[in-house]
């Protein structure tokens, strides 16, 4: 086999994925949008997979973010993301936005994590007035963590793999493990970078235009709790 | 063992993890196939939902039966710049072990031969012990086992790589600085062939 000499693709699968490539680098020119040539070397690059399950079979057709096929996006208007961070972009998550979720700018979501944000065996409010998670800003959830209904994560909170958290830890530069979840590790704040991306894109939309998904993408409330005071 | 023919779409067709050398779900997510040395009949990713992250490589011995929605990550981010990893060793599982529903492995662990690792556990620390059950979050030790394994034939194919040109594929695709004393014995043996 082919696969004795270089790790390749097979043919097939190299001709689907020219194709890919030559679609995403050129997509722009058809609709005007850059977000493929634009988040191609970020954290969360949208491809053509995501694109092509949300945008064409409308699976988690809501979220406005790329999220992986095989995540469940619920209440993806009632969800606020920052920007590069995409809940659900790795596989297996299920991202519950129902009761008012915000996800702060660059934090990173692993795979097969729950984001639960109403609780068991209650209905979702029809419109949330407050969010029920709040993740700050350059976090972290490893793989397997849930994360409960009225949790607020501060900025710089590392969620350790497998871990339960329905507590608050609203201080943030921690590192939060276990079931239930405690802070096993405080971090120096004077360490952390709060780096920025210059022209970022929040999900499919650049940071600059993203006005234009109050009440089309995000429910108006919520999205000005977080863009208007900005 | 045969591959599905819905896995062999997925990768050969469709290129859905077609980096791996092994049968891997479409639902798995994979980072850096080639920092990954495989023994015969172990397939990470094979279930869905996995997560096999090889940036600081990762050695996985003959047998291992890994489960869904395992995650075997071997890089660390740097928790105060997450876009950066800090550099680590390895992470080494050994033969026949055993890894359950939902279990987390740690970067720079090693598991000895015929370990289990129960469901939903986070192996934090390595586990030199061969038949060992480990459990928990973090996982611990707590209790030994004596359950047989089952043989495996010495031409049994390293996920889809032949056994008589493993050795070769190694040398050539692998990437040796990231699999520790393993990837030195592969670039030692290098002279024939």
């Amino acid at each position: 086999m082919s696969r004795l000499l270089n790790m390749q693709l097979s043919w097939p699968a190299t001709l689907l994925q020219r194709l890919r490539l030559l679609f995403e680098a050129h997509y722009h020119r058809l609709t005007g949008r850059r977000f493929f040539v634009d988040t191609a070397d970020t954290e969360v690059r949208i491809d053509f997979r995501m694109w092509f399950w949300q945008t064409i079979m409308r699976r988690n057709a809501g979220a406005y973010w790329a999220v992986h096929p095989s995540t469940r996006v619920r209440g993806a208007r009632f969800t606020v993301i920052g920007p590069e961070t995409s809940p659900g972009w790795s596989v297996g998550c299920d991202i519950d936005g129902r009761g008012g979720l915000y996800v702060g700018d660059y934090t990173q979501v692993a795979p097969n994590v729950r984001l639960r944000s109403v609780p068991e065996d209650t209905e979702p409010p029809a419109v949330p007035t407050d969010f029920s998670i709040h993740i700050g800003a350059y976090g972290l959830i490893a793989m397997n963590a849930t994360v409960g209904p009225g949790v607020r994560l501060g900025d710089f909170t590392i969620v350790g793999a497998n871990s339960v958290v329905e507590e608050s830890f609203p201080e943030g530069y921690c590192v939060i493990a276990g079931n239930p979840a405690r802070v096993i590790e405080r971090l120096d704040p004077a360490a952390c970078e709060r780096w920025q991306r210059p022209g970022a894109y929040v999900g499919y939309t650049p940071l600059a235009a993203i006005a234009a998904l109050r009440g089309r993408a995000i429910d108006p409330q919520l999205f000005d709790r977080v863009w208007g005071a900005r | 063992m045969s591959v599905p023919w819905k896995i062999r779409f997925a990768q050969h067709i469709l290129g859905v993890n077609g980096g791996a050398y092994w049968p891997m779900h479409p639902d798995s997510q994979l980072d850096h196939p080639n920092r990954v040395l495989l023994g015969r009949k172990s397939w990470p990713g094979i279930e869905p939902r996995c997560y096999v992250s090889a940036m600081m490589g990762i050695i996985i011995g003959d047998g291992v039966r890994i489960s869904r929605e395992v995650g075997l990550i071997s890089g660390n981010h740097d928790p105060a710049l997450l876009t950066s990893f800090v550099a680590s060793i390895p992470q080494i599982i050994g033969n026949h072990c055993i890894i359950e529903e939902g279990c987390t492995i740690l970067p720079g662990v090693e598991l000895a031969e015929h370990c289990i690792v129960t469901r939903g556990s986070v192996v934090t620390r390595s586990c030199l012990e061969p038949r060992s059950i480990l459990t928990g979050n973090p996982a611990r030790v707590v209790g030994r086992h004596d359950r047989p394994a089952p043989a495996i034939a010495p031409d049994a194919p390293h996920g889809y790589v032949a056994a008589r040109d493993f050795a070769d594929f190694a040398r050539r695709n692998l990437r040796h600085q990231y699999l520790g004393r393993f990837g030195e014995a592969i670039a030692a043996s290098g002279g024939g062939a």
